[in-house]
């Protein structure tokens, strides 16, 4: 009988894995969502801060693994000291941010956590060798000791570069990976993300300094405080934040009514809040 | 950046293409193959001293890699290449 290849016993090793990969990143999407509420909650209209996660697909997997290796080539010979669990991106979860500031804070509010207060920073390097283009920590969840859950903060359009990119490209054809490797793409990636960088870094510092931002810039999401609903038994909704405080919520109206309240003060945070 | 764009001029010069799936710069005429890895981390001066060494047998491929390859992924590399 044929000798198994070293990518069929990885495959074997990632169906082995999937299942605990999936509780990480259970785990570790819930823990970033519930820290980073209140920081949501407090946005301003043109601010985002949108959280996404994923399990690596197999073949990615497999392919990360073996762009690793010099030449990208695995050894047959030491086929067992392949392992998937020396990925840290298995299980990850991000955070795309915009502005920078709104960043700066999430990473603040993350690392405060007891979960990721001992994970281990591994940022991304910006090729101009100023700071990182994005923050990565990775680390050990509850749910699993072997497989490692990733967390990267990325300034919102980086990550949606980023994202473009893979879904595009690499997700269709993990192989194609290795070209963003080669000395041109890298070249062009930095100047696509310089760029993105100094479109952000502009706007940001134009909507700073306007001077009527105060009376511009809508903040109706301007408490972060939770109110627990006084429906919670009949509607499911446990808790509403912010807005709501004033209205009738507080005066015991259900969910389901306000959900259909026309007003977006309203609106807005009810629906954010609506998860069980 | 400059460094980047002063190497991927050396190997463009010296008629090195870029192989994608084994992330290796290589020239089948020279039979000799750098690693990305190896690019990286050795000077230009460096990577033209390589370059600028004498092929290596018939039949035989020069490997440039950070970290030597094994006989088995020369093997293989070899039998790609060929």
């Amino acid at each position: 009988m044929a000798e198994r290849t070293v990518e069929d016993r990885l495959r074997q090793e990632y169906f082995l894995l999937l299942p605990e990969a999936r509780r990480v990143l259970g785990e570790l999407e819930t823990k970033v969502r519930h820290c980073l509420l209140p920081l949501s909650n407090r946005l301003n209209k043109y601010e985002r801060l949108v959280v996404t996660s994923r399990v690596k697909d197999c073949e990615s997997a497999l392919e990360a693994l073996r762009r690793r290796q010099e030449g990208a080539t695995f050894d047959p010979e030491r086929g067992e000291s392949y392992t998937l669990t020396s990925l840290n991106d298995l299980a990850g979860v991000r955070v795309l941010a915009f502005p920078k500031g709104r960043l700066t804070e999430a990473d603040a509010t993350l690392r405060r956590h007891t979960l990721f207060s001992s994970w281990s920073p591994d940022p991304v390097p910006s090729d101009a060798g100023e700071e990182p283009l994005a923050l990565k920590y990775h680390g050990n969840c509850e749910g699993s000791s072997k497989v490692r859950g990733e967390l990267q903060i990325v300034p919102m359009l980086i990550g949606l570069f980023w994202q473009i990119e893979h879904s595009a490209i690499y997700k269709p054809s993990p192989e194609l990976k290795g070209v963003s490797e080669s000395l041109e793409m890298r070249q062009r990636t930095s100047d696509v993300l310089r760029a993105l960088q100094a479109f952000e870094e502009s706007f940001e510092r134009l909507v700073q300094r306007d001077p009527l931002k105060k009376s511009r810039v809508l903040t109706s999401r301007a408490s972060a405080d939770v109110s627990p609903c006084l429906d919670a038994p009949s509607c499911g909704i446990r808790y509403f934040v912010g807005a709501l405080r004033n209205s009738s919520a507080r005066r015991g109206r259900n969910w389901h009514a306000i959900r259909s309240s026309p007003s977006p003060r309203i609106l807005e945070p009810t629906i954010i809040l609506s998860a069980p | 950046m400059p460094t980047t764009a002063t190497k991927r001029q050396i190997l463009e010069d010296a008629g090195y293409f870029y192989s994608f799936d084994r992330m290796i710069y290589i020239n089948r005429d020279a039979r000799k193959a750098f690693s990305v890895e190896f690019v990286d981390d050795h000077s230009e001066g460096e990577l033209e001293a390589r370059i600028n060494e004498p092929a290596p047998p018939p039949g035989e491929w020069g490997f440039y890699f950070n970290s030597g390859p094994s006989e088995a992924v020369r093997r293989e590399l070899s039998a790609l290449l060929a």
